[in-house]
């Protein structure tokens, strides 16, 4: 049952965006596209007074070298970014999600930062304890933007402030060539919610690794000299989609098998 | 910055044409082609995302416009089934039955333009990520994956 | 009529209504809505089981744009094809998740969105029944107590005090005395939840009333004549005072057969003043709103002599029909007389019951009846090959019916009834039976493969008096129209009978103008598109008719031409002398009345009119099922190949063939179609489509989004041979085949997993978890 109808604005600027969702308050919400937003909506779970569309704000859009890092704007699609060769781990998790016409829509920011416990896009970046780069109001009403490492920033979610809009992440440039695995499990066909989904870098002796699907939330984990196993993640979850041992054996085999890959 | 919370009128290019019309802001780009302009190519088979029977063009682009707003679309070229002319995958599908009740096919084939338009020659590989979009209850697949494979040989020969 | 060389059948024309459905030029139900329209929403049940104590619409009423907000209180009437069991909206007590509780009417959709979501519900839940041997079990609830009341046809047989809606019994030879005497005899139990169709356009109605009180709906329906005919008993509104129209179908697989939304949009359009409503379901209200798909709980029992053959079957069938019985009951009841699966088996007790459970309630699906038959028998036969150490497809072919055989009603197969052993042995060949791995998996391979093999049959499970009708005329310039009350939902139909017509007629296909649309107010009457008899039936009028039509011809055409009419042929458009075929005149010259050079005219439109009813069609005895209930028996063989990955259950189906004996084939790429279609979605059946309820009854996956159908990327090889036994009462030969593709998959595709899994599959669906599971308990 979709709820009455909402407000929509396009703010041409950041400053704009920030200051519109502060005067509107948390009925308003970022809206990038428009997958996650408008299917809660109409089910009852969303009742938006209105819409805040970020897709024309530059900072959002931005992708590329930027100096020693790599970052990656929000408003990239998951197509653009399973396209993108700069840093692949990223590119096969944003492919895993949904199909390739829903991911034409789907930006990395509200794939990160959504209702849904999946979170896809994010797994690399929280494997690799990626700099998310944020801005919002600030306590003086003013547009303040700042920089924190994922793994201070996530716990369970992203802990954004109120009306605060994430930018984009980045990496260093070399993180992105790091020797990587992603393996994603689902009940059936491809096109699914993962049942596990899973994205592992090794740094040296360190193994970074973030998961998804197969718990309430993505979780990160890391092991320095041993490989990650499932003692190293919580208990998995049962719903639907498979039991809580069907997830534990798919993703300890994922496990194992990235434990060959990044041998 | 663009602003509405109410019904307002606008211009959107759909097909080529330069099409005014009212719309709100809430209201999907599905709904404002169908009911705004009687373009029914598109279909509510869902409208959640699921099944691509609402597959349009944004841009070139295959989207769901059933999670697209209107709004969205301004400024940007919307092609419907309506406006894809003759392009060689619609005879491949006539030569091919790529379909049968026809509901799934509007927006299976404008998926499938698409993939041809920037795949000339997809891979398999490339053929399934994209057409995986869009589900079909009639013909198993096969019929279009044929469609597909002509119309993909058609461009490829001089 | 008879012609040397065929010129349309056996040719695959190109679909006529390609070029618009390629082009989104078709409108289906809802592409057409007029100003004005009033639009219905209805609130779902939230809950399985429960009593209504009260709902609280002051709210709903009060927003703007409303036209009227109702509940079930509001209509007394009870719908149901075979039974009457079902009220539009619930009536104090709903019986299953997503049962429509109250309706709104507004000026738009918004206006009807915003009041639904204002309608107060107040439930007092009550217990679940989850499967049919819990419903028949001492002390369940009874979900209908009014059941002795309830209007229903003489076939079926309603257990008043119980669950069950509906008993077949089939009792052939002697079960007891054939059972002691096999020397193996096994036992199985066999189980799958109930699904959805999954059309890919859900259903929609609009319905208004005239000022002289004329009912007009239009329905993406199978059956616009059947909808007549229950609008008119549900309601008590004269036949003639009501017009249901059908466009293009979206997909129907039996789910759009019954009566569905129109008995809702008529009633709110009467609340209404006779203001045209349109009444559309999204997705979530089609799969658990209107009905899906039935599950079954069965129990097999096969016994044999240690060469192969078959003596006795004592069969059980549970059929989950959910909250209410709609078309399940005949479901059912087909079931019980095809229950041996297509073996021939002399010694029978089979039954066959339709029961009521706080499910989504069940129709008609693809197969009806025989598609869960099939999966039951199939897996029975399975285990009885294992248990004789017989190769199973050995095991089919050793038991495989023959014409002269007879079924479990004791209707006797024809002499032209297909050749099943052809089909088995056809299958097993492209399947490369016996050849390669195909037995237990090897320790330590990470895949494994194997291949699974199964045969199915059925014929139109309809009423006895089951009827088509058509009407021939001409067109100025040569063509021919065809009018039928077939309705095209994918199928072909309407081109199978334009080459039917063609060739007849000696034309070509393109000049023969079939209607898209059926009314009950221009179309000839015909039962309802379904069961895989429409281009047997429709084919038989139309033949008809233009043997009729032809008459008419000869009879204006030999006065100018002053010949005996008997001398006369018609063919290639033209009316002639068959000794002289110089000597003739165009049908163009005739078809509209012939002029002769002076200016004075004779004959008239010529109107060619066909009819054909089945044929012998008897019912059923209520205490043995001894009757003829199947016009023609379409039978044929499948067989899958599998590639299982033990450590993970994920699989992939890598082949899927079916042989099937079809009399003759109209048209090659449509029945390919047909079969391929039919076979994906007998793979869905097995390995995913299944609703999943939660411990009160509701549907955990009422959405596409998490109730997965087969997509691109995921379909096999197919590989489909067509016999042809010719079907000797059917159009050139011909015998229906929409169904029966689906048929034989559910047992092929279990067989296959289960010998690649090392274990025994007997319930559906089959997922990788299951298969996991199952490869690692069968290791321990």
């Amino acid at each position: 049952m979709m709820a009455a109808g909402f407000a929509y604005f396009r703010p041409e600027s950041l400053e704009e965006a920030i200051m519109t969702k502060a005067r509107l308050g948390d009925s308003a919400l970022y809206y990038a596209g428009g997958t996650e937003i408008l299917s809660l909506t109409r089910s009852g779970h969303y009742a938006p007074t209105a819409v805040i569309d970020i897709k024309y704000i530059a900072e959002c859009s931005e992708r590329g070298a930027k100096g020693e890092s790599l970052f990656f704007g929000s408003n990239l699609s998951l197509s653009e970014l399973a396209d993108d060769s700069s840093f692949p781990l990223l590119a096969a998790a944003a492919r895993g999600v949904a199909d390739r016409t829903v991911r034409n829509r789907i930006r990395l920011g509200a794939n990160c930062a959504g209702r849904l416990p999946y979170r896809e896009a994010l797994l690399p970046f929280l494997a690799l304890g990626a700099i998310a780069h944020l801005a919002g109001p600030g306590q003086a009403g003013r547009l303040e933007r700042r920089e924190l490492g994922l793994w201070s920033l996530h716990d369970k979610r992203l802990l954004l402030g109120p009306g605060e809009l994430l930018l984009g992440f980045s990496i260093r440039a070399e993180e992105a060539a790091l020797p990587w695995f992603y393996e994603r499990s689902t009940k059936g066909g491809r096109v699914d919610y993962p049942i596990a989904s899973l994205c592992m870098v090794a740094r040296g002796e360190t193994l970074s690794a973030a998961v998804s699907g197969a718990f309430e939330h993505p979780v990160r984990a890391e092991a320095k000299a041993r490989p990650l196993g499932l003692s190293d993640f919580p208990p998995t979850r049962s719903d639907q989609r498979a039991s809580a041992a069907y997830r534990a054996a798919m993703l300890d085999l994922a496990l194992e098998r990235a434990k060959e890959a990044l041998a | 910055m663009i602003a509405h919370d109410r019904l307002f009128e606008a211009e959107l290019k759909v097909n080529g044409e330069n099409r005014r019309m009212a719309l709100r802001p809430g209201e999907t780009l599905l709904r404002a082609l169908r009911e705004g302009l009687g373009l029914t190519g598109a279909k509510l088979g869902c409208e959640n995302g699921d099944c691509g029977a609402c597959t349009v063009l944004l841009d070139g682009t295959p989207v769901k416009s059933c999670l697209v707003l209107a709004v969205e679309a301004l400024g940007r070229e919307v092609t419907t089934i309506e406006g894809i002319g003759d392009a060689p995958i619609v005879a491949a599908f006539l030569e091919d039955n790529g379909f049968q009740c026809g509901f799934c096919t509007p927006g299976m084939i404008l998926n499938a333009h698409a993939l041809l338009s920037a795949h000339p020659e997809p891979t398999a590989e490339q053929t399934r990520e994209w057409m995986e979009s869009n589900l079909c209850r009639c013909t198993g697949y096969e019929g279009i994956e044929r469609a597909i494979q002509r119309a993909a040989s058609r461009r490829a020969r001089p | 009529m008879p012609r040397n060389e065929a010129r349309a059948i056996g040719l695959s024309a190109p679909r006529s209504d390609g070029p618009d459905k390629v082009r989104g030029r078709t409108r289906f139900t809802d592409d057409e809505r007029r100003p004005g329209l009033l639009h219905a929403l209805v609130l779902p049940s939230s809950q399985a089981h429960a009593r209504i104590i009260s709902i609280d619409t002051d709210g709903a009423r009060a927003q703007g744009g409303v036209r009227g907000v109702f509940t079930g209180a509001d209509f007394s009437e009870l719908i149901g094809l075979y039974l009457g069991d079902k009220p539009p909206l619930a009536r104090g007590l709903v019986r299953h998740h997503g049962e429509g509780v109250a309706a709104v009417l507004a000026d738009d959709e918004d206006a009807a969105r915003r009041a639904l979501g204002l309608i107060r519900v107040e439930y007092e839940p009550l217990p679940v029944l989850q499967d049919p041997r819990s419903a028949m079990a001492p002390g369940a609830p009874i979900l209908h107590p009014a059941m002795a009341s309830y209007r229903h046809i003489p076939a079926i047989l309603p257990e008043p005090g119980s669950n069950v809606a509906h008993r077949s019994r089939i009792r052939k030879g002697d079960c007891d005395a054939a059972m002691a005497a096999s020397e193996l005899r096994i036992r199985g139990e066999y189980s799958f939840p109930p699904g959805d169709h999954c059309a890919m356009e859900p259903r929609s109605a609009q319905a208004e009333i005239l000022g002289d009180g004329r009912v007009l709906i239009r329905s993406s329906t199978q059956s616009p004549f059947g909808v007549r005919t229950l609008m008119s008993q549900g309601f008590g509104i004269p036949h003639g005072m009501i017009e249901v129209s059908a466009p293009a179908v979206g997909g129907g697989f039996g789910g759009k057969a019954g009566i569905q939304l129109e008995p809702l949009a008529y009633l709110l359009s009467r609340s209404a003043g006779g203001r045209r409503v349109r009444l559309s379901n999204d997705r979530e209200a089609d799969m658990l709103g209107s009905p899906g798909r039935p599950g079954i709980q069965a129990r097999v029992e096969l016994g044999a002599r240690t060469d192969g053959v078959i003596l006795a079957a004592d069969i059980e069938f549970l059929f989950d029909s959910g909250g209410y019985a709609d078309y399940a009951v005949n479901v059912a009841r087909a079931a019980g007389y095809a229950c041996t699966g297509p073996y021939r088996i002399p010694n029978v007790r089979a039954d066959s019951l339709c029961v009521y459970t706080n499910h989504p309630f069940a129709t008609a699906f693809r197969g009806f009846g025989h598609i869960e038959m099939s999966f039951c028998i199939e897996r029975a036969m399975d285990a009885l090959a294992e248990g004789l150490g017989m190769d199973p497809m050995r095991l089919r072919l050793i038991n495989a019916v023959r014409p002269g055989d007879t079924t479990p009603s004791l209707s006797v197969l024809e002499p032209c009834t297909g050749d099943l052993p052809a089909c088995i042995e056809t299958v097993a060949r492209r399947i490369g039976w016996g050849e390669g791995p195909g037995g237990r998996p090897e320790p330590g391979a990470p895949t494994t493969r194997a291949k699974g093999i199964s045969c199915f049959w059925k014929a139109p499970a309809i009423p006895s008096f089951t009827d088509a009708g058509a009407i021939l005329s001409f067109n100025e310039d040569g063509s021919v129209k065809l009018s039928t009350g077939i309705v095209e939902l994918g199928q072909g139909a309407l081109t199978g009978l334009g080459q039917i017509v063609a060739e007849a007629l000696g034309i070509e296909t393109a000049l023969v103008h079939v209607n898209r649309e059926v009314s009950t107010d221009r179309s000839p009457h015909d039962w309802t598109t379904a069961a895989s008899r429409s281009l047997f039936m429709a084919g038989r009028a139309a033949l008809a008719a233009v043997a009729d039509a032809s008459s008419q011809l000869k009879a204006i055409a030999s006065r100018p031409l002053r010949c005996p009419e008997e001398d006369l042929e018609v063919g290639g458009g033209r009316v002639y002398l068959r000794d002289d075929p110089e000597i003739g005149l165009e049908v163009r010259a005739l078809a509209l009345g012939y002029s002769y050079p002076d200016g004075s005219s004779i004959g008239g439109p010529v109107i060619g009119r066909g009819h054909y009813i089945a044929r012998g069609l008897t019912n059923l005895d209520p205490e043995t099922g001894r009757g003829r209930p199947g016009l023609e028996w379409t039978l044929g063989a499948e067989a899958v190949e599998v590639e299982l990955e033990l450590a993970t259950g994920r699989f992939r189906v890598l082949r899927s063939a079916c042989c099937m004996d079809v009399g003759k084939v109209i048209n090659p790429a449509l029945a390919r179609g047909q079969v391929v279609g039919a076979m994906a979605m007998g793979i869905g059946f097995t390995t995913g489509e299944a609703f999943i309820f939660d411990q009160r009854g509701r549907v955990a996956n009422g959405s596409l989004r998490d109730y997965k159908i087969m997509r691109y990327g995921q379909q096999p090889e197919y590989i489909v041979d067509f016999l042809e036994s010719p079907q000797g009462d059917g159009p050139y030969g011909a015998r229906g085949l929409g169904e029966q593709g689906i048929i034989g998959m559910p047992g092929a595709l279990a067989s296959a997993l289960s010998r690649a899994a090392g274990a025994r599959l007997d319930s559906l669906p089959i997922t990788a978890e299951t298969l996991w599971l199952a490869s690692r308990e069968a290791r321990q």
